[in-house]
């Protein structure tokens, strides 16, 4: 079997406060083949923009391995990175605040390739080249982000990722600021470049649907732990474990108004990834608890569909669901 | 500059003027500097000497250009040794952070416990033959003050995603700082770069006073004026001209300093103001035509609002809605829906009359309740706001006072519309804060918002919003900053309370698919105008315009084809004061003839209790019940 081109391996990441430690992400494992795309769901405070800013270097791990195309890159210091670093990009969520507003447009594609092979003609030739890939006027090269739209920002922001023809592309949420009509165009303009360079991408986001649409394999992450994931479709479309389907449920359906409301137990005070304690992650919001679930953590274990779900009801607990909404019609 | 900024300009022009005539005294200067006549001593100005004459009959003019080279010179040496050492070591600090940051502000604050002038003067006293080191101790004496800002200044922007970008884009560590962290901050370096440059010349000045910089009998700014100090009472010429030239010099780059901030930010805002005016000047040739005579409402709404048009900017035309007309029955939930900049916040916020910056209601009625809003002032309108419509905003933590407890927030609201004491506001509290479903609410109550995550700020929000029983709910965009689950219970809960209360809601969106989960009704709106309104089944299964048929089709759903690109809408809304004069949506739609451009398209009945503004609304109607008889 072909090494992946990513492999995160029992990742975890620590934010140390004055007061207590949070654990962002813990003992989290997925892989990337080449030219794949994996998607990352979860909401805010699950992990999933921290585990990709580990990728890319931004956040220190605490433990566990990251493994860049058969190279640890886990504790890569800010030198050793550079030497790699035109391999891995990344597209931000927010668009403005990811161009620096005080440096022409040029100067922030430019410099992804500054100590590259590419001379400085051919740099200016890719500009160029990409800047009319994601449908902007070359003289858009000379302007302030100021001067842009949201979505104009974002294709900006994709066509830097791809200056230094990168292998993998780290995307957070790069849709998730933009109005419903402008998320299409910038879906679409990554799923054709993925197609035209064989890129891989880790997409990062919260609305199942959308992620749904750009992945080949879809992970659940759930307070810094996978709770599901397999081939996208059957994540997206036919979920195994209690939180997936408390994600599907809620995402917004247009003409589906009266559908079963998600069963998601009362929100914490405070942060979601405050307190680490035994037992399930998903224990205290999930309609469906046991007496293990406060006990004892959940592996992953293969489901029938090829999805891994971390559920000790699975995989009976289809049936446990059905039983319930059965009660809850009469 | 010399236009924008005549002041400024002229103030650099005046230092210009100082420093090369100073630079090029032996070539400039009437007189050698040393030249000494007592037949002319203590003279007043006159032809033959501009400034007058000192004690020895010495030209004062050409001391004092002789003098300047010299106060210059210190003075620009302390201002670079203060310059180099802070900017630098302040970025770095900034950036950095942790250890490095830690031991150079350690140093830094020793630095600015330390008394200037005594160091200064027992420097002078021990180099007194190397008055340079001297000025680099006073300029490194004056660099801690400004290090403390750049780093402040750096430390603000060393988390911003750019910089994230640019770890991420393989830039080594002082070409962040140079080419990422250096220019955002450059406003504040520049500042700090006069003020320390004006200090520089005043201690120069100062100790030259004092007698340390010149040997006389050289000359220099300081040893003019303490030799005009002992002429005083004979002649005090000297002294003007030599605390003159100092206060002018000092004051100029004050001046210039804050003008050239100015100009480095504006760089990167510039650009869209300059877009804008331009876009208002052309808006002026094509003038809309006059918006059509308001219809009257049916007398049941709640609320009516009829040829509604809102401008922007100073000049009256730079229309963000034009002639929008809707009503909301009493309990209805109704949706607003269309993309950023199609004027949706705009209308929302002017029915609860708090458009934003310059922004008002140039056209048009807006009815709550058989009461004109746009009249309300005062007490009237203190009640109708809050009392009357209810208002929830996009972003949950910015609309709560971070200061102040989440439980007073709402109290404060409870007893301005009615006279309740402060325990039964409580009390009333922490019910409201129940009924948004927030668990152990009087826990709640006490928290600040900081403490509470942004799905409770929203039902705290909501819930504030809904204490003095509103009859109409207002809720801009109120999940887009929310995850879906929790936008979902929010959405949940906004149907209940309206239920509960028989609330109308007004519901801002760009998403379709959140409106169809709450509202009956909805009006989609595009740039600046309602294109088709009616109930929101019709709208998403049915559409009678092409833009609200793009709307539903471009967003992925769980149906969606993985292999198939999505449906996009090309282009994007055009900005307020570029629209077209025909079919505001003719340049993306798909559907666009000749027909489409050749004049404005009006809003029309198409079928029961729905209107919209295309040419081929009844046709597309058609077409869709053609397909569902196929299907």
């Amino acid at each position: 079997m072909p090494s992946p081109l990513l492999e995160i391996d029992d990742l975890s990441v620590d934010f140390r406060t004055r007061r207590r430690t949070v654990r962002a992400v813990a003992g989290l494992s997925l892989r990337i083949e080449l030219g794949e795309t994996l998607g990352l769901v979860g909401e805010s405070g699950s992990g999933k923009t921290t585990t990709g800013r580990a990728v890319l270097g931004l956040t220190e791990a605490t433990g566990g391995r990251i493994v860049f195309d058969g190279r640890d890159i886990t504790h890569a210091g800010h030198k050793q990175r550079r030497i790699w670093a035109d391999q891995i990009r990344a597209v931000f969520q927010d668009p403005f605040a990811s161009l620096n507003p005080a440096r022409r447009i040029a100067d922030s594609l430019l410099e992804g390739v500054t100590g590259s092979r590419l001379t400085p003609a051919d740099a200016r030739a890719r500009m160029a080249q990409l800047l009319d890939r994601v449908s902007l006027p070359a003289a858009t090269a000379d302007r302030y982000p100021t001067a842009l739209s949201g979505g104009q920002c974002q294709r900006l922001a994709i066509a830097r990722a791809l200056m230094s023809s990168p292998r993998l592309v780290i995307c957070d949420e790069p849709v998730s600021g933009l109005d419903v009509s402008v998320q299409a165009q910038v879906l679409n303009l990554l799923r054709e470049l993925q197609r035209e360079s064989s890129l891989s991408f880790l997409f990062i986001g919260h609305d199942l649907d959308v992620v749904r649409y750009m992945s080949d394999r879809i992970a659940v992450l759930y307070r810094g732990q996978i709770v599901e994931e397999g081939p996208a479709e059957v994540v997206a479309t036919r979920p195994s474990h209690p939180y997936t389907q408390a994600l599907v449920a809620a995402t917004p359906e247009i003409g589906v108004r009266s559908r079963p409301h998600p069963r998601l137990g009362p929100e914490r005070l405070g942060d979601a990834a405050e307190e680490a304690t035994a037992g399930c992650p998903y224990v205290e919001r999930c309609p469906l608890a046991i007496d293990v679930c406060r006990t004892e953590t959940p592996a992953l274990r293969p489901g029938e569909a090829g999805d891994r779900v971390a559920c000790h009801l699975h995989p009976e607990h289809p049936n446990v669901n059905t039983n319930i909404q059965g009660q809850e019609s009469k | 500059m010399v236009r924008r900024r005549p002041f400024a300009a002229f103030a650099l022009a005046l230092l210009v003027l100082v420093i090369v005539t100073c630079v090029a005294a032996p070539l400039v200067a009437p007189y050698p500097p040393d030249k000494t006549n007592l037949l002319s001593s203590l003279q007043g100005p006159s032809l033959s000497h501009l400034a007058g004459t000192d004690k020895l009959g010495r030209d004062t003019f050409s001391r004092l250009l002789y003098g300047g080279r010299l106060t210059l010179l210190y003075a620009a040496i302390v201002s670079g040794v203060a310059l180099l050492t802070a900017v630098p070591l302040g970025l770095i600090s900034g950036y950095r952070g942790g250890p490095v940051d830690r031991a150079i502000m350690s140093v830094n604050d020793i630095g600015l416990a330390l008394p200037v002038l005594v160091v200064v003067l027992v420097v002078l006293s021990v180099f007194s033959e190397y008055l340079v080191i001297a000025m680099a101790a006073l300029g490194l004496l004056l660099a801690p003050p400004m290090l403390r800002t750049v780093r402040g200044a750096a430390l603000a922007v060393r988390r911003e995603l750019f910089v994230d970008a640019a770890v991420v884009a393989g830039l080594s560590r002082p070409q962040i700082v140079f080419r990422h962290i250096l220019p955002r901050v450059r406003g504040p370096v520049l500042v700090q770069s006069a003020i320390v440059a004006a200090l520089a010349v005043q201690f120069t000045v100062g100790l030259s006073f004092l007698g340390f910089v010149a040997n006389p009998p050289e000359a220099s700014w300081g040893s003019i004026i303490a030799e005009g100090a002992q002429v005083l009472s004979k002649s005090s010429w000297m002294l003007l001209f030599g605390g003159g030239i100092t206060a002018v010099v000092v004051l100029c780059l004050g001046i210039v300093g804050d003008a050239l901030r100015d100009i480095a930010v504006g760089s990167w805002t510039r650009e869209s103001t300059a877009a804008s005016r331009r876009r208002r000047g052309r808006r002026r040739v094509a003038a809309e035509p006059p918006a059509p005579a308001p219809r009257p409402a049916s007398s049941a709404a709640l609320l009516a609002v009829r040829g509604l048009s809102i401008a922007f900017g100073e000049d009256e035309d730079l229309l963000v809605a034009r002639d929008v007309n809707f009503t909301i029955e009493p309990g209805q939930a109704v949706g607003l829906v269309g993309e950023s900049g199609c004027g949706k916040t705009s209308v929302a916020r002017s029915i609860i009359r708090l458009l934003s910056g310059d922004g008002r209601v140039v056209a048009g009625q807006i009815e709550f309740d058989g009461r004109d809003v746009l009249g309300l002032s005062g007490a009237d309108l203190a009640s109708y706001r809050g009392g009357s419509v209810g208002y929830v905003a996009q972003m949950p933590m910015a609309a709560l006072d971070p200061t102040v407890r989440v439980g007073p927030q709402i109290e404060e609201v409870l007893r301005a519309h009615e006279s309740i004491s402060r325990a039964e506001a409580r009390e009333r509290t922490i019910e409201l804060l129940a009924k948004v479903r927030l668990p152990k609410p009087a826990e709640v109550a006490r928290l600040y918002p900081h403490e509470i995550s942004g799905g409770m700020a929203q039902r705290v929000s909501i819930a504030r919003a809904v204490a003095a029983k509103p009859r109409l709910l207002i809720a801009d965009e109120p999940t887009t900053a929310l995850d879906v689950t929790l936008q979902a219970a929010i959405l949940d809960l906004l149907r209940n309370l309206g239920r509960e209360l028989g609330m109308a809601i007004l519901l801002v969106s760009h998403d379709l698919g959140v409106v169809s989960e709450l509202c009956d009704r909805a009006m989609v709106m595009y740039a600046g105008e309602i294109v088709e309104q009616g109930p929101v089944d019709d709208l998403l299964f049915a559409p009678a315009h092409p833009y609200t048929e793009a709307l539903a089709a471009c967003r992925p759903s769980s149906t969606t084809v993985r292999d198939r690109p999505l449906l996009v809408i090309p282009g994007q809304v055009p900005a307020p004061g570029d629209w077209p004069r025909h079919c505001h949506f003719a340049d993306r739609c798909s559907h666009r003839t000749e027909q489409c451009v050749q004049r404005p398209v009006p809003i029309e009945p198409v079928g029961k209790g729905r209107e919209s503004r295309c040419v081929y609304a009844t046709e597309m109607l058609r077409e869709g019940t053609r397909e569902k008889a196929r299907a």
